[in-house]
């Protein structure tokens, strides 16, 4: 099977499914594959790290959490009628989605700045500690900070709009998801055919011979880092919208290994990979979960059968090998 | 002055008990073929790292076109001109032969932040990155992945690299190491036209391609300079014959 068709089977099977649940009714299942699209989202911006940069972040829970909480500090001010902070000029929470995606991405590249110019001096086994060391510095401030509901979360007590749709609406929202998630695809697609995403991959496989050549490869690496943390920051943005709730878990590392599962299963560096894995693990997560409460047990089988005997996960074993061109 | 390319003067490095380079002065000028010679261990590699940037030395200065390189990153070194190739064939595996030099062409073309423009599409890039594969005679394996060339044809797609820089200095680090005769023979014709483009400071074990090709010889022992001179001088100079030519004293 060539990967273009797979990709495509992968996509309309995600967008056909919720629109049948919708018709026959049966809300729990658009949830379940906005959900999908959502975490698919954080999947395809880590697979610019981690796929095409070689930069395994254990972190990225950080970038998925700020989007989340971003999104829940506006909203929650917003409601309330509390400005955010005044002094020299003032600013007020929101509740548009259109505002607080910027603001969410724009937060979470901050952060990706700070963190990727302190980390991305190491490699190997001490990269994946220090983003994991970060994203738990996190984590336990946000458990620590009263202001946002700490340990409790906070919840968003309306689903934030968008111009003209209703996004209360299980298949509404998750139309929106899904346009997000394609435009992602579709850059991300650009993204890694372009001179930066040659220099990126390139580094990913000698970064002597990179330097040799005249990149720098601090730069390259920091803005697929950065890259890769907006997106991841806007899924979180888009979980905070589809719970109506966030809270410290989404920037524990069980965030992180689940977003860096996706990507495994489906197949590191693969454009679809992440879509592919998502499917696969909320499928997992659905079905197994309802059989076994222990189903997070076939789901670890499932990871070390690829990990073993899949290396270029579902795609890579349904495609085989990737294509020089 | 003028046509000095590359000055070292009183380099030092050490590691620990080891003294690799002692109190270095080298120079290179337009047109030259600068051979580095010396038997193992002589400390040539830790020299070609330093120049290229991926050591530090502990004192002295290298410059570069009259400007001193000692604080600059390799990839900044790179950009100013100085173009290598390395003891061991160091390529991107996963590219073909045509991507590799590609990206170098891009690097010296201007900036890799560009984002969203398809590389392929990118006909300039391809078309000149394609010349410096002819010039090395690999335009026909353009499309062959890298970790799928002979040992030669990589030897050779490391040159074009070199090529593709359009450098001010070429460091080639033992070219020729473990080329069949006839590749050498090619490579040192080819090695001679290079350096109308940029002078060659060159490493290399192979006495008769260093004989036939260098204007003036470098001989190293224990990280220090033991003789230099040109072809003749070396070849009769007794103190190398006993280092390194391998003739008893």
């Amino acid at each position: 099977m060539s990967e273009k068709m797979l990709n495509r089977a992968l996509l309309s099977l995600l967008i056909i499914a919720p629109w049948l649940a919708h018709w026959i009714d049966e809300p729990y299942y658009v949830s379940l594959a906005t959900r999908i699209a959502i975490l698919a989202l954080a999947g395809v911006g880590l697979n610019i790290a981690l796929g095409l940069g070689g930069m395994v972040s254990f972190g990225h829970a950080a970038f998925f959490g700020i989007g989340g909480y971003v999104t829940g500090i506006l909203a929650s001010h917003a409601l309330n009628y509390e400005p955010l902070f005044s002094g020299i000029f003032a600013m007020s929470g929101s509740t548009q989605m259109l505002f607080i995606w910027p603001i969410a991405m724009l937060v979470g590249a901050i952060a990706a700045i700070f963190i990727g110019l302190l980390s991305l001096r190491t490699s190997g086994v001490y990269f994946i500690m220090i983003t994991l060391a970060f994203a738990q510095m996190i984590y336990y401030f946000s458990i620590s900070w009263p202001n946002y509901g700490g340990e409790d979360g906070l919840p968003i007590y309306l689903r934030n709009s968008f111009p003209g749709v209703n996004t209360l609406q299980p298949i509404q929202f998750f139309m929106i998801c899904c346009t997000i998630l394609l435009i992602t695809l579709w850059g991300v697609s650009r993204l890694q055919d372009s001179r930066f995403g040659n220099a990126l991959k390139a580094l990913r496989q000698n970064e002597t011979r990179v330097a040799a050549v005249g990149i720098s490869p601090l730069g390259i690496k920091l803005a697929a880092f950065v890259i890769s943390a907006m997106i991841t920051a806007l899924a979180g943005s888009l979980f905070a919208d589809l719970n109506r709730f966030v809270s410290p878990t989404m920037f524990s590392w069980h965030t992180s290994g689940q977003i860096m599962i996706f990507v495994i299963l489906g197949g590191i560096g693969r454009l679809y990979g992440p879509v592919a894995g998502a499917i696969m693990f909320i499928l997992c997560e659905a079905l197994l979960g309802s059989w076994t409460e222990y189903w997070q047990f076939f789901l670890g089988l499932l990871l070390l059968w690829v990990v073993l005997f899949a290396r270029g996960g579902l795609i890579g074993l349904l495609c085989g090998d990737k294509a020089h061109d | 002055m003028t046509n000095r390319v590359l000055e070292i003067t009183n380099l030092n490095k050490s590691f620990g008990a080891i003294h690799a380079t002692q109190d270095l002065s080298l120079t290179l000028d337009t047109g030259e073929i600068h051979a580095l010679i010396g038997p193992n261990g002589a400390g040539k590699s830790t020299l070609i790292k330093q120049v290229t940037g991926y050591l530090q030395p502990d004192s002295g200065d290298i410059q570069f076109l009259g400007q001193s390189i000692n604080h600059l990153s390799p990839a900044h070194r790179a950009k100013l001109g100085l173009a290598q190739t390395f003891q061991v064939s160091s390529l991107i595996m996963e590219y073909s032969c045509l991507q590799n030099v590609v990206l170098v062409v891009q690097a010296r073309l201007g900036s890799s932040y560009r984002f969203f423009a398809p590389i392929k599409d990118d006909a300039l890039l391809q078309h000149e990155a394609m010349t410096y594969l002819q010039e090395v005679d690999l335009d026909t394996r353009c499309y062959i992945a890298a970790s799928a060339l002979s040992h030669g044809e990589r030897r050779q797609l490391e040159i074009a690299m070199a090529l593709a820089l359009e450098p001010k200095v070429f460091l080639l680090d033992e070219p020729m190491a473990g080329m069949d005769p006839v590749g050498v023979k090619k490579l040192i014709e080819r090695l001679k036209k290079m350096c109308e483009k940029a002078p060659i400071l060159l490493v290399e074990h192979d006495m008769p391609a260093v004989f036939a090709l260098a204007t003036r010889i470098t001989v190293l022992d224990y990280g220090r300079v033991i003789a230099t001179g040109d072809v003749e001088s070396i070849r009769n100079n007794p103190e190398v014959q006993t280092a390194y030519l391998g003739v008893a004293p």
